[in-house]
């Protein structure tokens, strides 16, 4: 799944979580089902770090070459 | 009877400085080619048909202007030396005329004038390159060797064609004509009419009416160089440059090709330095461009990574907030239900009693001698009915 599209499905469930029309039960679920995307959204932020700093390592390079 | 030149001269300039007429004598004439030089005064005076040259002593002798009529008083003098014959003036009276030539001169030009053939308006423009240079000059002298030189040596490339004339004198006028006719009809990009100085009898041919209209009606640009820069003729008037002398003629009509040259390699280097400047222009605005991208990626990966963990703090605190009401509530019901609770009433020190499985609950129910169970909240004993009492109702 995209990164945008687990940071909506995060923030659906943080509005399950937080009306309190849910119950305890389904909340906790919710917030369950929110712990495995937020983790898998950063894992994704953390490939995108990864590649910038390939990107930076290009700059330089390129700066030296200047 | 054979004598020397020395012999002569010295015989005419006694029969000169003996003649009685000769010695004092009061000439009338138009005054011509005046040049002051240091404590001399030198000029000439004419009529019709013919002239005599002068001198004075400048502290002597007012300058007279050229053109006037004047009674000039002196001697003639006879160089032994040069075998010439001047007229010293030890006076000079302005009649306050002017002489025919002169007022000749005047009428023509007012003449032409008014035909327009001076006006600004009719001047064509010099070329700003001229591949082919006309030249009506004398084939002898420096003044075409002046141009040849000057235009040869700013631009290496061009060609001269000379129209050789007679630039004084008989023939003149139907030379320099025909010279201006030629050229009309020619390839030549400009025409340079050219001759050096001398007396204004002898530039006096470029006063001529069919010259001066010869160039004002040239087809080609035309450029007068005539004499000396304070010499002006009708001709000076009509062409379409005057030059003061004929080296400025080949400079407006020559190129500077070492100036050229000069320029073409600075404006080099400077449209080499300048591409050089915009290149390392662009290559910072490069890395600038990449540096902002990269840090507008970082900021926001920084940005959502700290969304994600406030969204799922919020989240906890939701659920944690949720769960403290549900904890209240069950502590409410709890307490609740422990008010009602049999058991806390044991620990009151009440006591259930049943008789086997039948609860007892009023004496009633009681006959003496019964066994009972008394169950208390740490455990239970048996017992008897000794006694019934009833409470009165």
């Amino acid at each position: 799944m995209k990164l945008e599209e687990n940071l909506n499905k995060l923030s659906q469930l943080s509005e399950v979580i937080e009306d309190s029309d849910t119950t305890l039960d389904d909340s906790i679920k919710a917030f369950e089902q929110s712990l495995v995307v937020a983790e898998q959204c950063l894992k994704q932020l953390k490939e995108y770090k990864g590649k910038l700093t390939v990107l930076e390592n290009k700059l330089k390079e390129l700066n030296d070459e200047e | 009877m054979t004598i020397s030149v020395s012999q002569l001269n010295n015989y005419l300039k006694a029969l000169v400085d003996m003649d009685g007429v000769l010695t004092h004598i009061e000439v009338k004439g138009e005054v011509t080619n005046v040049r002051p030089s240091g404590q001399y005064l030198y000029f000439s005076l004419k009529d019709d048909y013919s002239q005599i040259d002068c001198f004075a002593y400048s502290n002597e002798v007012a300058l007279p202007v050229a053109g006037t009529i004047v009674v000039a008083n002196g001697a003639i003098n006879f160089l032994t030396k040069s075998g010439k014959i001047s007229f010293f003036v030890r006076k000079l009276e302005d009649t306050s005329k002017q002489g025919d030539s002169y007022l000749r001169f005047i009428a023509l030009r007012d003449k032409l004038n008014k035909e327009g053939l001076f006006d600004q308006s009719r001047k064509k423009s010099i070329p700003s390159y001229c591949a082919t240079i006309g030249v009506i000059s004398s084939k002898t002298g420096a003044v075409i060797r002046d141009i040849q030189d000057v235009v040869f040596r700013r631009q290496p490339s061009a060609d001269i064609v000379l129209y050789p004339v007679r630039v004084q004198g008989l023939f003149a006028v139907k030379q320099i004509r025909e010279a201006i006719q030629y050229f009309n009809n020619s390839i030549v990009d400009v025409v340079i009419i050219a001759r050096g100085g001398g007396s204004d009898e002898d530039l006096s041919v470029f006063n001529d009416e069919d010259i001066v209209r010869a160039v004002a009606n040239c087809t080609k640009p035309t450029v007068s160089a005539i004499g000396h820069g304070i010499d002006f003729t009708l001709t000076d008037f009509a062409a379409d440059r005057r030059a003061v002398t004929p080296t400025e003629a080949g400079e407006f009509v020559s190129i500077d090709s070492r100036r050229i040259q000069d320029t073409v390699a600075r404006l080099i280097v400077n449209n080499r330095n300048s591409i050089l400047r915009r290149i390392n222009d662009c290559s910072a605005s490069v890395r600038n461009t990449l540096s902002e991208i990269q840090a507008h990626f970082v900021g926001a990966i920084n940005k959502i990574q700290y969304t994600v963990m406030q969204t799922e703090v919020m989240s906890l605190v939701a659920l944690q907030r949720k769960l403290d009401n549900r904890q209240a509530q069950f502590d409410l019901l709890t307490q609740r239900a422990s008010v009602h609770n049999p058991m806390e009433q044991l620990k009151r020190g009440y006591s259930i009693i049943s008789k086997g499985s039948v609860r007892v609950s009023s004496v009633s129910q009681l006959s003496v001698g019964e066994e009972l169970n008394i169950r208390l909240s740490d455990g239970s004993a048996q017992a008897t009915v000794t006694k019934i009492l009833e409470i009165n109702k």
